[in-house]
């Protein structure tokens, strides 16, 4: 066991508590700086906050009554902090502080702080600029107002004079279309961090945002936090809520960490996926808890125009130290995954409650560029999930979801539309409580899977286990405790697998090429 | 230039468009007339061309409403016809015009096609202003009716007929005017088309698009605009006028940069006869919606187009 200084800003710390549990400790523990107690924790991942810039400190826990080893911390250099409240903001839960508090942000100096301090602060569409501090002090929530014509509009394509370019700024569902400005905006910034214990609340119910939320009303649903080509952006410890659809929208963005931040919506709210990063390179995600109505984490890019116009996949993400419950998926690969996802490492994480584990959802026309490769899970415990893995090629989106091309079983001629997945690795991970199913894992006849990894993995089913639909394709009816269904691999690596409880054969297999054992 | 409401243009249009016996004129101009007067009303919100439209209908179905107009036998003119119907549901509310719309489109699954694969009418014939008859009553029928699954399909006639017919009629439209009127149907078929589609299959919306600006930029070059007035070109230059109009307010192409040209045209047309009245009125529909985007809809019910 041990500590580790993860990162810190000029007011607050991250620290990872090693070897102590997934998400959770095993035990509550106390945190000590310069030998004070400064506060107790039962997560792995801590934040400390109310720090002073530039500014040395000496932190260490006490761990079932052993002290761990000492971390030495100094804050960063700040030169000034803008109150929102000394540029008119109220925070009173009543009037538009919206431009109080962008005034702020676009005054905020280079190495200075924005402060967002107690109280309810209404606003409709606040934007983030370069090299920007922004805390949510305890307390704090930035109140979304939730009336359509409080909200701005990112257009989702704006041709350049000469008509050879062009300049896209919203984005619906992997095509650059006209949609709501997000509560918290980012265009073109770097170097943004948004940090502290405050709330962002979408205040989304079934009487504004998410009524008739499959139509178009205007432009299309704002997400919660919107970021389009930032770089160096981090979130941190906020809890963010009630978004109208997806909550956190990272697209074509690099070099992003979400660090123990808290995404909440209703389980029964429409498309409130948690953290969707769309075309983006090296993310992390840490110690952060989702629970929501759709995927917990949704990792995407794009669908067929975009993905032939940029060419850029999602690559090069990690997802540690979190808990996801209560969302149709715990990680979920697609489907709007046309320009591909590669690289992509999900460790050490308790997944609660969901209907799926992994949830890899892609279908025929993506296109060739959509290549999923090198996607692994590891260290993995999973409770009450219905399904923990399903790979499912025939995912019946899209106004051609159902018809004769996407859903054939029968190999097809390999194309421009042709999807492709190479590897897929699960180890050491506990499924407990399981449903419907093991694993339902489905390729496409003509473009198998190219090898699919289990090892040292335990399912148990639960006793009152409940039938469902493992996954959304054609053919795949309601069923209970199946073991693992696979179909269309070249490869598959079954090491020390362990299948208790479950109803007929544990290992089904259809179109595979080679079995290792 | 801006082009406001004119109540009083639009009773002069409406007079002219009444003086037609829909009953004895053929389908087609029976069409543009009836679509004319709903794109009116939907721009303007005046009652009168919205009743005009409702007992246009009446006067033609002979059998009822719910049997829609009837046609000869796979005339692609059906379908533009058919289109009215959906315009008439949205303007009443009332679900027998749909449930007719929908018997029409029975249509589309015996009409005849090319060895390419696009639709042609009844003697094989091909033209590019066919696609104005039948595409836009098919994307239209799909999206509300037919659970989009054959878009495909569309965009695939769309493509070969773009390759097969499109590059040969471009060619011979700075001195054949069939050609011409052929292109400038074209591209009030592409818009059209691309305003009644689900954008989720942007690629195919994105596709339509570069083949609407081709269209135009080819259409334009050969001096439309700037061409003297000529009474046989009006119904086709005014309707290249609404789809350029159109694509403005769409995105689809710069305001700053064609307007100017549609507004030339609706300019010189401006003392329309009542022959080429419907062409007239829709292009003024246009222009007149064209202001409303500027405020993204949000007077006219929240909706950028459609």
């Amino acid at each position: 066991m041990e500590l580790k200084l993860v990162t810190n800003t000029a007011r607050s710390a991250v620290l990872e508590l090693t070897e102590s549990g997934k998400f959770y400790t095993e035990s509550q523990y106390d945190i000590y700086v310069n030998d004070e107690k400064y506060m107790e924790s039962n997560k792995v991942i801590t934040s400390l906050f109310d720090l002073k810039p530039d500014t040395d400190y000496n932190v260490y826990a006490v761990y079932n009554g052993q002290k761990t080893n000492e971390v030495n911390i100094h804050t960063k250099y700040e030169f000034v902090t803008l109150n929102v409240r000394d540029f008119g903001a109220l925070g009173d839960g009543v009037h538009d502080d919206t431009n109080a508090i962008q005034c702020a942000i676009m005054a905020c100096p280079k190495d200075s702080r924005v402060l967002v301090p107690e109280g309810e602060y209404k606003v409709s569409s606040v934007f983030l600029k370069s090299d920007l501090t922004l805390e949510l002090a305890k307390g704090a929530v930035l109140s979304a107002f939730t009336e359509r014509d409080k909200f701005p509009i990112l257009p989702g394509v704006i041709e350049s004079y000469d008509e050879k370019e062009e300049y896209n700024l919203g984005s619906w569902e992997g095509n650059p279309l006209d949609c709501f400005s997000a509560i918290l905006c980012g265009i073109n910034a770097e170097n943004v961090v948004i940090t502290g214990e405050g709330t962002i609340d979408g205040n989304t119910t079934f009487e504004n945002w998410w009524n008739n939320c499959k139509i178009r009303n205007t432009a299309w649903r704002p997400r919660l936090f919107f970021i389009n080509h930032c770089n160096n952006v981090m979130m941190h410890g906020i809890t963010v809520q009630n978004s109208p659809s997806w909550t956190i929208h990272p697209y074509f963005s690099n070099h992003l960490k979400f660090i123990d931040v808290k995404i909440k919506n209703p389980a029964n709210s429409h498309n409130t996926d948690g953290l969707d990063p769309e075309s983006c390179q090296d993310v992390l995600v840490l110690g952060t808890y989702i629970s929501v109505g759709d995927d917990c984490i949704a990792i995407k890019s794009g669908k067929i125009y975009q993905a032939r116009k940029y060419e850029i996949p999602t690559s090069d993400m990690t997802v540690r130290q979190c808990c996801m419950r209560d969302g149709h998926g715990a990680v979920t690969v697609g489907s709007e995954i046309a320009a591909g996802v590669k690289n992509v490492h999900i460790t050490d994480c308790l997944f609660m409650n969901t209907d799926r584990g992994l949830r890899v959802k892609t279908r025929r026309g993506r296109g060739k560029l959509s290549v999923l490769d090198d996607i692994s899970f590891e260290n993995i415990d999973m409770d009450n999930v219905m399904t923990p893995f399903v790979v499912n090629s025939f995912y019946f989106c899209d106004p051609d979801g159902k018809t004769n091309y996407v859903g054939s079983k029968e190999p097809l001629p390999v194309d421009d539309r042709t999807p492709s997945i190479k590897r897929l690795t699960f180890r050491n991970i506990k499924a407990s409580n399981c449903h419907v199913a093991g694993a339902y894992i489905y390729g496409l006849p003509e473009s198998k899977i190219e090898k699919l990894t289990f090892e040292n993995i335990d399912f148990t089913y639960a006793k009152d286990a409940k039938p469902g639909v493992a996954a959304m394709m054609l053919g795949c009816d309601e069923a209970v405790k199946q073991g693992l269904i696979i179909n269309n691999a070249k490869e598959l690596i079954l090491k020390n697998v362990n299948i208790t409880g479950c109803e007929g054969e544990p290992v089904v297999t259809g179109n595979v090429d080679k079995i290792i054992k | 230039m801006t082009i406001e409401r004119n109540e009083k243009l639009e009773g002069s249009l409406l007079e002219k468009m009444s003086s037609v016996d829909l009953k004895k004129t053929d389908n087609w101009n029976k069409a543009m007339i009836l679509n004319s007067a709903a794109k009116v009303y939907f721009a303007t919100k005046n009652e009168k061309f919205g009743e005009f439209l409702v007992k246009g209908i009446d006067k033609c179905c002979d059998c009822g409403i719910e049997e829609g107009f009837a046609g000869n036998d796979n005339d692609l003119t059906n379908l533009l016809l058919a289109n009215v119907l959906y315009a008439a549901k949205d303007y009443t509310g009332k679900d027998e015009y749909e449930k007719a719309a929908i018997k029409m489109a029975a249509q589309l699954n015996s009409q005849k096609r090319s060895e390419k694969g696009y639709f042609t009418d009844v003697d094989g014939k091909a033209c590019l202003c066919q696609t104005y008859a039948s595409q836009v009553f098919y994307m239209n029928y799909e999206t509300r009716d037919d659970g989009k699954e054959h878009y495909n399909d569309i965009i695939a006639q769309y493509n070969v007929i773009h390759e097969d017919l499109y590059k040969n009629t471009s060619s011979k439209a700075f001195k054949d005017s069939d050609a011409l009127e052929a292109l400038c149907y074209y591209s009030a078929a592409l818009i059209d088309t691309m305003e009644v589609m689900d954008q989720a299959l942007y690629e195919i919306y994105r596709q339509l698009m570069d083949y609407y600006k081709e269209t135009v930029k080819d259409v334009l070059a050969t001096g439309i605009s700037s061409a003297e007035k000529n009474p046989a070109k009006a119904p086709y230059e005014l309707v290249f006028a609404y789809a350029l109009l159109k694509g403005c307010r769409m995105k689809a192409v710069l305001t700053e940069k064609y307007e100017d040209a549609a507004l030339a045209i609706y300019e010189k047309y401006s003392d329309v006869s009542e022959k080429d009245a419907a062409e007239f009125a829709l292009c003024y529909s246009e222009a007149v919606r064209n202001r409303d985007y500027q405020d993204y809809g949000r007077n006219n019910g929240g909706r950028l187009w459609s």
